[in-house]
């Protein structure tokens, strides 16, 4: 750990203290990630070591933010295990709050839209062609390279590897507003589906510069969810009534979508639509949507 | 949903890649993923480490075929590859010390079982027998250097990732599934009775497997051997040469192949050619591996000659489970 020179700590993520620091021979800044791992007589848990050769394999996307490698210390006689990530300053959360709150509040522009939406699409399409779901798409989890204008997917597949004592000793309340609807119904067979359901939800934050479903508790998120879009049917969602968490709830009609983001283009209102689809097995793939006429206007090729 | 359901319900649906299946994910083209990760993948054992590597795949084999401890065949194999690996990138550290190649076989394994999640391998149970045992602090140290010099890239893109893809791209219509698992199964074995023929670790993932679906294809089709080649053949990432060479290894070491690589080896029916080849001593061929790739005809009858003591080791046992 020599190696690195801790700046500030800046933040408490979700499996351990993050810092910034620098690399010392290189000069670039990482985020050093502590790990809370414990490493007893059976060495580095089988999890851990699954999830993070799972990080270095996709860490080879650039829209995934890039595991540069992994250092072990000790404490006390007990190895400690870091995780070295390129650093990126800020998140599309921060980002879209700049244009939300502060001197200049307005939309953001069209093009930025797309482009990042590209990008996460493309990032997501990636992860998806290893057979890997993130299931915690979120705002705070992309974060944003402002002078390359890149999107980079952060936290990957961590979940896994380092939640078990989470819960007891951070009072993060995980959000819940990017669930997909089968996830809060307790459905036992996820699949790519409710990434997409995430990305959707990411896609109409961007354009309304404030959360789609904005729900505190899982009933609230469903809430939330099916006042838009309609409460679910047999009909339309095979299967849907016999989810374990079903329940009878008011039989809303579905609003018109487009109404929940009136400054996004048509061919914008239609790909978020495919995103938000009912049936997971409707629900476009992150390849399929990566074709979608809405990026019809943008240069590909500069990805 | 309290904690204890969630992480039940967390394990029950991991979802992530099956080295073994990778195809089964609802990717468009996953080969594009593996043949992008093989080149990091692919090991190149140099003449001075490779009686390390000697020592180390005989140990594997030991436990692996001995029975006394369960080591599954996919998890003997990886372990191998890890070796391949760090003896690619690293000097075995106390190289000259017998102890060494042990060492770095007992961390390899337990590595690749905690990948494959398999059992976790008894430290005392693999060193029984030994003149003296590694502590548990030694092996867990040793594990950590390996990891270190793999980068942490535990996930080896193995030729087994590739047969499901080979399979499926190559196989001719209409698919006989049985035939088709019978075919899998066979190359499954070969490339485990092979693997430990150090010429090996100088191909390709992707060039090993093509080779393997080849040689079984003509042990258990050969019907529909010229289908099959002709699906590889239309393979653009498959150099024909290196497939050539690498049939041409697996024929020596296994006794296995058709046509042209079993005449030029003096294979007729396989095994019993191996057998029959198994006079010369198999230390001579270690000497020369590295410039054999390329060389010729020679080098490969050697190696197909002097390969044949193990070959008859190797092939003549039953084929391992297949889990």
């Amino acid at each position: 750990m020599e190696k690195y020179e801790k700046l500030e700590k800046v933040g408490e993520g979700t499996y351990g203290k993050v810092y910034k620091a620098q690399d010392k021979a290189t000069g670039q800044m990482v985020a050093l990630k502590k790990t809370r791992l414990e490493m007893d007589e059976e060495g580095i848990p089988p999890t851990a070591l699954r999830e993070i050769s799972l990080l270095r394999l996709l860490s080879q996307s650039v829209y995934v933010v890039r595991l540069l490698s992994v250092e072990t210390s000790s404490k006390n006689g007990k190895p400690i295990l870091y995780l070295v990530f390129e650093f990126i300053d800020t998140d599309l959360k921060k980002f879209v709050d700049t244009y939300r709150k502060g001197p200049n509040p307005r939309p953001l522009p069209t093009n930025i839209i797309k482009n990042l939406l590209y990008q996460l699409c493309k990032g997501v399409a990636h992860c998806h062609s290893h057979g890997v779901l993130h299931r915690d798409l979120k705002p705070q989890n992309l974060l944003i390279d402002k002078e390359k204008g890149m999107l980079k997917i952060a936290d990957l597949g961590l979940g896994r590897a380092f939640t078990v004592p989470m819960k007891s000793y951070t009072h993060e309340i995980v959000t819940l507003w990017y669930r997909a609807p089968e996830v809060l119904l307790g459905s036992t067979h996820y699949s790519t589906g409710v990434d997409i359901w995430s990305v959707g939800c990411i896609f109409a934050e961007m354009v309304r510069r404030k959360a789609l479903f904005p729900g505190d508790s899982e009933l609230q998120q469903l809430l939330h969810i099916f006042r838009l879009l309609g409460t679910p049917t047999d009909e339309q969602w095979p299967g849907v009534t016999s989810l374990r968490d079903w329940h009878e709830f008011p039989k809303w009609k579905p609003d018109d979508l487009g109404r929940a983001v009136p400054s996004l283009e048509p061919k914008g209102v239609d790909l978020l639509s495919k995103m938000l689809q009912y049936d997971p097995a409707n629900r476009i793939s992150a390849k399929a949507a990566m074709e979608h006429p809405y990026f019809n206007s943008i240069d590909k090729s500069q990805f | 949903m309290d904690m204890a359901a969630e992480e039940a319900a967390a394990a029950a649906f991991e979802y992530e890649l099956d080295l073994e299946n990778p195809f089964v994910s609802p990717a468009d083209e996953p080969i594009a993923s593996l043949l992008d990760a093989e080149g990091h993948h692919a090991p190149s054992v140099s003449a001075a480490a490779s009686a390390a590597r000697r020592e180390a795949a005989s140990f594997i084999s030991k436990v692996s075929y001995d029975g006394e401890v369960d080591v599954q065949p996919r998890v003997s194999y990886l372990a191998l590859n890890y070796v391949d690996r760090f003896l690619s990138k690293r000097q075995l550290p106390c190289e000259q010390k017998s102890w060494a190649p042990r060492l770095l076989a007992i961390s390899c394994l337990s590595l690749a079982a905690k990948m494959q999640r398999a059992a976790a391998i008894s430290i005392a149970d693999i060193q029984r027998g030994e003149e003296f045992m590694f502590d548990e602090a030694t092996i867990r140290r040793m594990e950590r250097t390996v990891l270190g010099a793999l980068e942490w890239r535990a996930r080896s893109v193995t030729p087994l990732a590739f047969l499901g893809f080979f399979l499926s791209a190559c196989s001719p219509q209409p698919r006989h599934a049985p035939l088709l698992a019978s075919i899998k199964a066979r190359a499954v074995d070969l490339l485990l009775r092979v693997q430990p023929d150090v010429k090996m670790a100088e191909f390709l993932p992707s060039v090993a497997a093509a080779a393997a679906l080849l040689a079984a294809a003509g042990e258990v089709a050969a019907a529909h051997l010229p289908a099959f080649e002709a699906g590889v053949a239309a393979c653009p990432f498959v150099n024909s040469e290196k497939l050539r060479e690498c049939g041409e290894v697996m024929a020596a070491a296994c006794g296995v192949g058709s046509g042209r690589t079993a005449a030029a080896c003096g294979v007729g029916s396989g095994r019993t050619a191996a057998v029959a080849a198994s006079a010369d001593t198999p230390v001579t061929v270690l000497g020369h591996h590295r410039s054999a790739s390329s060389e010729s005809e020679r080098t490969t009858v050697g190696s197909a000659a002097s390969g044949g003591g193990d070959a008859k080791k190797r092939c003549m046992g039953p084929p391992p489970p297949w889990a």
